[in-house]
């Protein structure tokens, strides 16, 4: 039974997880994102494999101050998480609401691709965000992984309301 | 005379046990049992299958659409292939990671051929474990004796009651005891020929009624691991080739076969695939059907793209 069930030392998993390296794209941002992926809800119960495959064209970007990062009404797909630095939402030109460093925005657009809210304009200098947009062709292919992160923006969702509310 | 009533006894009650046996077991039971017998059938499989999940899912494990399964004989090649042009490009894990994924594919295929026909398991193991058949096969068994020593006693009493010309008193005497040891034998055998066909019923049933949720659990489970096997051999071969690759890339010995062949792209198995396709004498039957194969494998991974 044994010869069917082989252990592989921590050295040796090492070496599978070579293979992971090489799907991530060369370049940083996606890097950057994998390690600070626990920092992020959003991302709660989704393997570093799998994301890699659910989430595309991975940014890093520095916005001075009072500089938009989206637009009300625009239409874009990209999801952001705050870095660094500090937003401001608007919504016709009136201050809604306030973000800042591990906060993500932008996630209705990103998933239900619509044109955005509200504006959110950087507040502070060096404001540095890190964007991706959602592979939607690999919902098939990573149903789950999808699931975890529709319920994690749901809950994301829910605790920006819940925040505006009480302010 | 007591004798004849003690074995009408022992059949009555032989008939009233067994339907309180078999024939009374409720679907309910008959699943359990079948289920409790497939566990144990498949404890190994099911094992096997566990750990790897297990060792998969705890890893984050990458899955992948390319069905290496049909690639296998490829990857075989191309590990030889890469061994004649670098004797060191497989170490010890790339060893034992193409002897793992080995083994599994050989017990994938005698798992799935040592289980194609579920009526010999059935017969075999499964009717054989279950205590209430078994009893009812031997209480068969032991009726059809019953029975045929009955049929031997009417025999020997017929012969010897024709061979008997009863004068005497004594001989009368005689002559009756014969005879009603000869009616209560025929009584005998008509109850137990009865019986044998009540049981033989019951046998019957119970082994149509069973094998058809034997039949639907063994093969719902059958191919539950059957898919989930290929799953783990599938995502371990990608590992393999994966890896082969990334080594192969380090290999001065590979790089300049790489050069010298004039071999254009990545160092990856659908490279390799498409300079062997180049290579191919196709008018040379064997090549041919390499060649399909071939094509085919390319097939498999431009799906993927």
């Amino acid at each position: 039974m044994n010869k069917y069930c082989v252990e592989y030392s921590s050295s040796e998993i090492l070496r599978f997880k070579e293979v992971h390296k090489s799907y991530i794209k060369a370049d940083g941002a996606l890097s950057k994102l994998l390690q600070l992926k626990k920092r992020f809800k959003v991302f709660n119960n989704i393997s570093e494999a799998d994301l890699v495959n659910i989430i595309d064209d991975v940014q890093i970007k520095k916005f001075s101050k009072k500089q938009k990062i989206i637009e009300q009404n625009s239409v874009s797909s990209d999801m952001f998480f705050i870095l660094m630095g500090e937003c401001e939402i608007f919504v016709d030109n009136k201050v809604v609401g306030y973000l800042k460093g591990g906060q993500v925005f932008g996630e209705v657009a990103a998933v239900f691709k619509k044109p955005r809210n509200a504006t959110v304009v950087s507040s502070k200098p060096n404001t540095t965000t890190l964007s991706f947009k959602l592979n939607h062709k690999s919902v098939d292919k990573y149903p789950y992984a999808f699931v975890e992160l529709y319920k994690n923006i749901a809950n994301e969702l829910t605790e920006k309301l819940e925040s505006l509310n009480r302010q | 005379m007591i004798n004849a009533i003690y074995l009408v006894i022992i059949i009555t009650l032989t008939i009233l046990n067994y339907k309180g046996g078999l024939a009374f077991m409720e679907a309910v039971e008959l699943k359990e049992l079948v289920a409790d017998f497939l566990k144990g059938y498949f404890v190994e499989v099911d094992e096997i299958n566990s750990f790897n999940i297990e060792f998969l899912q705890n890893n984050d494990f990458m899955d992948t659409k390319i069905d290496y399964l049909k690639l296998i004989r490829f990857l075989n090649t191309a590990i030889e292939n890469l061994k004649n042009l670098d004797p060191e490009i497989l170490d010890d894990f790339l060893r034992k990671l193409h002897k793992d994924t080995s083994k599994l594919h050989e017990y994938y295929i005698a798992f799935d051929k040592n289980n194609k026909i579920s009526e010999i398991i059935y017969r075999r193991d499964f009717l054989e474990s279950i205590k209430p058949y078994r009893e009812l096969k031997a209480e068969v068994e032991k009726t059809e004796t019953l029975k045929n020593s009955y049929f031997s006693t009417i025999k020997a009493t017929e012969n010897q009651l024709s061979s008997m010309k009863p004068k005497t008193e004594a001989q009368i005497k005689e002559y009756k005891v014969l005879k009603r040891r000869n009616v209560d034998a025929i009584s005998n055998y008509a109850d137990s020929k009865e019986t044998l066909q009540t049981l033989n019923r019951e046998l019957i049933k119970f082994e149509e009624d069973s094998f058809e949720e034997f039949n639907r659990q063994f093969f719902d489970e059958k191919s539950y691991y059957l898919e989930s096997l290929s799953k783990i051999i599938n995502i371990k071969l990608f590992y393999l080739d994966k890896i082969l690759w990334i080594e192969a890339q380090k290999s001065q010995s590979i790089q300049n076969f790489f050069e010298r062949a004039q071999i254009k792209g990545d160092y990856s198995m659908k490279t390799f695939i498409e300079y062997y396709l180049r290579n191919i004498n196709v008018s040379q039957s064997r090549s041919s059907d390499w060649h399909g194969y071939l094509q085919k494998c390319l097939e498999l991974w431009s799906e993927d793209e």
